[in-house]
């Protein structure tokens, strides 16, 4: 009868077991990473006995941990997936809200600067109209430069996150390698018994790790694990870990990039997670929004020299730079052995493409490729001063000697914006006025008049001085009594730059004469010119205007922040779907512990009262012999 | 399928607070009244608004060049109604001079009143927009353009001001002065005539250009001898000549001339070219003419040609005063056309960014209350699930 007594103590062990599982489950029903156990239980057998087996009560095999492989490896891909698309969401819709905001956006400024240059076109006299504009152009010029300082300022933000998550990412490594020496450790000591909740600390460091950058797992036999990032490099290797490191990219450019064990760059091949997240957002965002602000301000710039350098100032002298030049930034690989340095200057902003490039020599000639995408772009020139390498909107210019295989950054406008300032400080060199004024004199008996008179080339030595064109028939003309050319009515008189237009017919012996206008003028010929800025096209080509390519940007960032949001959204689902799946097949739920807890409860009394019996039936025995 | 406690609760909390966020938004663009908060919100509406945006600041750029140029306009406007006033009252008063009644004091009177026009007449050249700015001084307008008072000497230019007023129009904002009231003529613009030191009582009745393409602008001396005219260029060529009758024209190069009276043997009249005479000058002339002596009747015959001149030229002057005042008329047509433009295209831009951004009332009220519905269902929901729990019946 000793058998039932046993049997009864292996139910009061297993149950016990069971009950103290059960409480574990409970207690941890709130514990992030938590999976639930349950006790294995198995009946035991007995020995043979002539009129067969009978059994031996019950023994609890195992405490299994229940978790799927499978879902926990789907989890870090969905958690490096949610994290990256959160991390470039976050930053787009930043960016989205500087731009697209009516008090810090480009809009205002932008405007009110075509209405001041509006104002002093239809009052080019008026000091206060010149004063106004010379405001509005700088505010104009601080908010490109606030607009670029907030983008030099995330560039700066994701550099710090860069650092700190990778410094995250190798302490998380180093914590997973240690617990991958305790669990092969902790098997070992408990006969190949799962350390349950070690496990579960484990896939917790993994998740964190996955969450920030891209990694993949593979098992080990003794029940480690290895981690590797998406270029293959293994972070963790059973019980050693290596790091994750940021430093200067090749050119020192100020740009961070990712190396591993502070030996290879990666950054290239690192996708997922906040890493990949931010990698994204730099290059996708930050780039070349930058350097489409900074081609804007390239383009305004541009445009108002080109034509402010048409006109003549209030002082009576030929406009010079209203915004000062912008120039490009070229950075030289620290690994170059030549001693060439290049310098970046923005010859037409039209063809400007807001792209980066890379520059390099082969020992023979230069070559540029577009930074984005690697394709070759064509070069034509010598690099010298007077023959600089020109492509896309850039000369560049070669000075010292390169070594075969030198290359170098070239970013023509990632800092125009912040390089957008008004140069002329005394309102009265804004040159709102025609440099030349004709005038018909009065004794003239043809119907002829003077219908416009405009710049050509406003470089000409020649411009200022005086002419006198002399029709010495109707059809015919000399200049400065000189010459005879012919004329039909609708000619141009092109002269020393200008380009005189008259309207009805001229007699002979009329004479127009064309002269320097003076200090002072009131009139608003180039002021109107520069007023119809708003409306020309100045970059693309001349197939945008300012505030197409700011609609643009807009729109851009716009979209781009909207296409971010969605894609977290739907990367939400997705890893919710499959936390769902782990919650399903892992979380503990009250309910069916409470069930469990009656259930073990119930056995545990019946086993308890299996005991009872033994001792009773014992006791009949003993009893029985007694009497 | 089997659900976990702790999931239940999380994503109980997860959709309130995606409810939530949902009702956020709602509130701040009823707050607002506007749909887009930002250009994620509709990035083409956003990126058109812009575009939009700039188009509707432009239109109010043009609606205040047009503003300007209609201030500008209206005041020269009303200066050159002012001035053909004044070149009517010089007409009247040269018509009163021709008046053979008049002595050389009542003659002395009017001539008096004609240099008081003279200097009204400067002093409309000389008008300013009331901020500085002379009307009729080219792009020179910081100075009065009009000075002196022998010769009228112009500090000016010929230069315009165009003002931009739709995409494609400009309109000049004012005329140079050297265009109103110097590039006249005297005569009748074509050819003037003059009388020599004639003894005879023959004096200008007519004369006029028949044919333009015939008048070669020579200068050219009609003398009589004997009842007969004859007619010489300069190169003293007799290119026409006959028998002289009062009233009747004599007719050469494309131009025809009469005359009443009688002349003496070897009076003459020069027909010349006209040379640019400005609107001072020509009240000038009328002034001087006044003062001429009217004793004989040679004397009275010569005024009458050179008063016949004057009132041609005063008369011209008038039209071309009348015609500057209609191309002002028509640029201010032009304004109100450019206006009627720009308000039309503002409006379409203004209805476009409106649809583009502004809040839907109705549909955003309405989604409130379903948002808010649907937020107090899940509260209550996860109120009630929460408050289940097997443990309460173990006891």
């Amino acid at each position: 009868m000793s058998d039932l007594l046993s049997i009864g103590v292996s139910g009061l062990l297993a149950y016990r077991k069971a009950l103290d599982t059960a409480g574990h489950n409970i207690a941890n029903v709130n514990t992030p990473g938590y999976s639930r156990q349950r006790v294995e239980l198995g009946s035991r057998i007995g020995g043979p006995q002539g009129d067969g087996y009978i059994g031996a009560g019950v023994s609890s095999n195992t405490v299994k941990r229940l978790a799927d492989a499978l879902i926990t490896t789907r989890l870090q891909g969905d958690s490096s997936a949610y994290s990256r698309a959160e991390t470039f969401s976050g930053i787009a819709s930043r960016v989205d809200s500087w731009l697209s905001d009516t008090d810090s956006g480009l809009t205002r400024p932008l405007q009110s600067f075509y209405d001041a240059l509006s104002g002093l076109s239809s009052n080019p006299g008026s000091s206060a109209a010149r004063q106004t504009l010379l405001s509005a152009g700088q505010s104009l010029a601080s908010r490109y430069s606030d607009m670029q300082s907030q983008f030099d300022g995330l560039e700066t933000e994701i550099n710090q996150r860069l650092t700190q998550t990778a410094d995250e990412v190798t302490r998380y490594a180093k914590q997973v390698a240690d617990l991958n020496e305790r669990i092969v450790l902790a098997k070992g000591q408990a006969g190949g018994q799962p350390p349950n909740d070690l496990l579960d600390q484990r896939d917790s460091l993994i998740k964190e790790i996955a969450s920030r950058i891209g990694i993949t797992t593979t098992d080990q036999d003794d029940g480690g694990i290895n981690v590797f990032t998406g270029s293959g490099q293994a972070l963790v290797l059973g019980r050693q870990a290596n790091s994750l490191t940021v430093g200067d990219d090749a050119y020192a450019s100020g740009r961070k990039e990712l190396f591993f064990s502070g030996g290879q760059n990666i950054t290239a091949q690192t996708s997922g997670g906040v890493i990949g997240g931010l990698l994204d957002a730099r290059r996708e965002l930050l780039d070349p929004l930058r350097n489409d602000l900074g081609r804007m301000a390239a383009g305004l710039a541009e445009a108002m020299n080109e034509q402010h350098a048409q006109g003549m100032d209030a002082k009576g002298q030929m406009g010079g730079d209203f915004f000062a030049d912008i120039g490009g930034s070229v950075y030289g690989a620290r690994a170059n052995t030549g001693n060439a340095t290049v310098s970046v200057g923005l010859s037409d902003a039209g063809a400007l493409t807001g792209d980066d490039y890379n520059l390099s020599y082969n020992g023979s000639g230069w070559q540029l490729t577009r930074a984005r995408d690697g394709s070759s772009v064509a070069l034509t020139g010598s690099g010298t001063a007077g023959d600089p390498l020109r492509a896309e909107g850039l000369s560049l210019t070669v000075g010292g000697t390169p070594a075969a295989g030198d290359r170098y950054l070239v970013k023509p406008t990632a800092q125009g914006a912040s390089q957008l300032r008004v140069a002329i400080t005394d309102a009265s060199r804004i040159a709102a006025a025609s440099p030349v004024r004709a005038s018909a004199a009065l004794s003239n008996t043809g119907s002829a008049t003077v219908s416009s008179i405009g710049v050509s080339d406003a470089s000409n030595s020649s411009l200022l001085s005086g002419v006198t064109i002399q029709f010495t028939g109707p059809n015919t003309y000399s200049v400065n009594g000189s010459g005879s050319f012919a004329f039909a009515a609708g000619d141009s008189i092109e002269v020393n730059g200008w380009s005189l237009k008259l309207s009805g017919s001229p007699a002979s012996g009329d004479s127009f004469s064309v002269s320097a206008n003076t200090a002072g003028s009131n009139d608003n010929g180039n002021a109107r010119a520069l007023a119809k800025l708003s409306t020309v096209g100045v970059l693309d080509g001349g197939r945008s205007t300012l505030a197409d390519s700011q609609a643009a940007l807009v729109g851009r960032a716009g979209a781009q922040a909207q296409q971010a949001s969605l894609q977290v959204d739907a990367q939400a689902a997705v890893k919710a779907q499959t936390e769902t799946e782990q919650a399903s097949m892992s979380g503990v739920n009250l309910d069916e512990e409470a069930a469990d807890l009656v259930r073990y409860q119930q056995a545990y009394q019946a086993a308890a009262r299996v005991i009872a019996v033994a001792n009773e039936v014992f006791q009949s025995l003993l009893d029985a012999a007694r009497n | 399928m089997r659900i976990s406690t702790s999931m239940l609760q999380q994503s109980a909390i997860g959709q309130l607070q995606k409810q939530q966020s949902a009702l956020a938004k709602t509130q701040l663009q009823l707050a607002t009244g506007q749909r887009l908060q930002s250009a994620a919100d509709d990035p083409s509406g956003a990126a058109s608004a812009v575009g939009l945006d700039q188009a509707a600041a432009q239109y109010q750029r043009y609606q205040d060049q047009i503003n300007v140029a209609r201030n500008r306009l209206g005041l020269e406007e009303n200066v050159l109604a002012d001035s053909v006033e004044l070149l009517q009252r010089v007409r009247e008063i040269a018509v009163e001079l021709n008046n053979g009644t008049q002595s050389m004091q009542t003659r002395g009177i009017l001539a008096n009143e004609l240099k008081g026009l003279r200097e009204q007449l400067v002093s409309y050249a000389n008008a300013d927009d009331g901020q500085g700015r002379y009307l009729f001084g080219g792009s020179q307008d910081g100075v009065a353009p009009f000075s002196g008072n022998g010769i009228v000497s112009y500090a000016g230019d010929q230069q315009q001001r165009l003002l931009q007023v739709t995409g494609s129009r400009t309109v000049a904002d004012a005329d140079p002065g050297s265009e109103v009231f110097l590039r006249l003529r005297d005569g009748n613009g074509t050819f003037t005539v003059s009388s020599g030191a004639n003894t005879g009582t023959a004096g200008l009745k007519n004369a006029r250009l028949t044919d333009a393409s015939l008048w070669d602008g020579g200068s050219y001396t009609l003398s009589f001898t004997g009842g007969n005219y004859e007619i010489r260029d300069s190169g003293n060529v007799v290119v026409a000549g006959g028998a002289y009758a009062q009233g009747q024209a004599i007719a050469f190069r494309g131009v025809d001339v009469s005359f009443t009276g009688t002349p003496a043997d070897g009076d003459s009249f020069t027909v010349g070219p006209s040379q640019q005479r400005d609107m001072f000058a020509q009240i000038d002339e009328l002034v001087r003419v006044a003062g001429l002596p009217q004793d004989t009747a040679a004397q009275r015959a010569q005024v009458q040609t050179a008063m016949h001149q004057s009132l041609t030229a005063i008369d011209a002057t008038s039209l071309h005063v009348s015609d500057v005042r209609a191309t002002v008329g028509n640029r201010l047509a032009v304004l109100d056309d450019a206006e009627s433009q720009n308000a039309a295209q503002n409006e379409t831009t203004q209805a476009a960014l409106s649809s583009i951004r502004d809040l839907d009332y109705a549909e955003a009220a309405t989604r409130l209350s379903q948002q808010l519905t649907a937020l107090q269902a899940a509260q209550q929901t996860f109120a009630r699930v929460q408050g289940m729990s097997l443990f309460d019946y173990l006891r």
